[in-house]
C-alpha cells in the first residue's frame, strides 16, 4: 500500500484510496478499525502514483495519477486534489518552476521527460509503461528543487523492484538501493541544497541512506541500519 | 531475540533539530518483543560523507505495545512535516505522533 501526504492529510492507496484528516491530538490510532465517517474511502481508478515534491516550506505531495489506459483508451495524467472531498481532474502534464514537464507520449509507450521544457534525443528521458528488461512501472517520484526539476526516480517491477534514476543529459540508471517501496523515499530542503533517503536492500540487508540531490550529480552519505 | 527493520527513514536538514549541526538521517526501527507486541523507536544519525560507524546521536522511543506483525517488507512513511509516522502491519494500519 502505498502511502502519502498531501496537506494535513494521511492518504492511503491500495484498492481504494483511504483519505484521512491529521489532527494535533493525534498521538495514535489504528486506521483499521475506523469508520467511514472518520476516513473517507473514494475507489481508486487504477492507475500509477506520480508524487511531486515541490520545493515549497511544506515538502506535501502533490499527488498524481498516471491511468493505465484500460478499456482500449491511451493513459491520461489526473491531478488529484484534496479539499472537502477528493476530486481528481484530466491535465494535459505536469509542471515544473523551471519550465520542465512531464507529459504523456503514447508514441513513445510512456512519460516523457522535458528538461527546462525542452526534448531531447534518444531514450534518455522517457519513462516506458513496461519495458522488457526494467519490467511494469509501479510509481513516479519527481524532485523538484531551487533551480527546477532535479531529479525522476521510477519504481519497476520485475524480478525484483528496482528505481531507474532520470537526470538531464545522462542514461537514465538503476539506483544503487534495491527493492525500494514508493514509501521509501523521502525529500528535505537543507538551504539550496535536496537531501534524499532511502529505505532499501544494500548488500543483502535492508538499510537506510541518506543522498544530496543536485541537477548534475547524485552524492551519497551514509548507510544505517 | 528481539528482531529489529527498518521501516522507514527521512533526511533531518541541518539546523532542524536541536543538537544536529549537520544534514543527518532518521531511522525509524520496528523491534518485535517476545511479548508478541512491536515498539518503535527512532534513531537520528549525522550525514557524513562515506561509511561511518559512528552511532546514532539520538535515541527516542515512539510508542511501545503495538499488537502486530511487521510484514517481511515494511511499509511505512514519516509525514513531510516529520509530525506522523504511518505505518502498515499485517493486518492493520497505524498513525503515530511523532512529536
Amino acid at each position: 500500500m502505498n502511502i502519502f501526504f498531501p496537506p494535513n492529510r494521511c492518504v492511503m492507496k491500495g484498492d481504494m484510496f483511504y483519505v484521512l484528516n491529521l489532527s494535533n491530538d493525534v498521538s495514535t490510532m489504528d486506521v483499521s478499525t475506523m469508520d467511514a465517517s472518520t476516513m473517507a474511502m473514494y475507489l481508486a481508478s487504477s492507475g500509477i502514483p506520480i508524487r511531486v515534491h515541490r520545493w515549497d516550506s511544506s515538502g506535501a505531495d502533490d499527488l498524481w495519477l498516471l491511468s493505465d489506459g484500460s478499456g482500449g483508451a491511451w493513459a491520461s495524467l489526473h491531478h488529484i486534489h484534496f479539499a472537502d472531498l477528493m476530486s481528481v481532474t484530466p491535465e494535459p502534464e505536469i509542471s515544473f518552476r523551471d519550465e520542465s514537464k512531464i507529459v504523456i507520449r503514447p508514441k513513445l509507450g510512456g512519460l516523457q521527460i522535458l528538461w527546462e521544457g525542452r526534448r531531447m534525443r534518444r531514450g534518455w528521458n522517457v519513462i516506458p509503461l513496461s519495458d522488457p528488461r526494467a519490467g511494469g512501472l509501479d510509481g513516479v517520484i519527481a524532485v523538484e528543487g531551487e533551480e527546477g526539476l532535479q531529479a525522476v526516480l521510477a519504481f519497476r517491477v520485475w524480478r525484483k523492484r528496482k528505481i531507474v534514476l532520470y537526470k538531464p543529459w545522462i542514461d537514465p540508471q538503476e539506483f544503487l538501493l534495491s527493492e525500494v517501496p514508493m514509501n521509501g523515499v523521502e525529500i528535505a530542503y537543507s538551504e539550496d541544497m535536496t537531501l534524499m533517503s532511502v529505505v532499501g536492500q544494500f548488500e543483502g540487508s535492508n538499510k537506510a541512506a541518506l543522498f544530496i540531490l543536485s541537477k548534475d550529480r547524485v552524492s551519497y552519505l551514509r548507510p544505517c541500519g | 531475540m528481539r528482531k529489529r527493520h527498518i521501516c522507514a527513514a527521512f533526511p533531518i536538514p541541518a539546523g532542524a533539530w536541536d543538537g544536529l549541526q549537520v544534514n543527518g538521517l532518521g531511522v525509524i526501527l520496528a523491534r518485535a518483543r517476545e511479548d508478541m507486541t512491536l515498539s518503535f523507536t527512532l534513531q537520528v544519525f549525522e550525514g557524513t560523507f562515506g561509511k561511518s560507524s559512528r552511532g546514532p546521536v539520538l535515541e527516542k522511543t515512539i510508542v511501545e505495545g503495538v499488537r502486530g506483525t511487521v510484514p517481511p517488507r515494511p511499509n511505512a512513511r514519516v509525514s513531510p512535516d516529520r509530525r506522523f509516522l504511518a505505518v502498515e502491519l499485517s493486518h492493520s494500519l497505524h498513525i503515530f505522533s511523532l512529536a
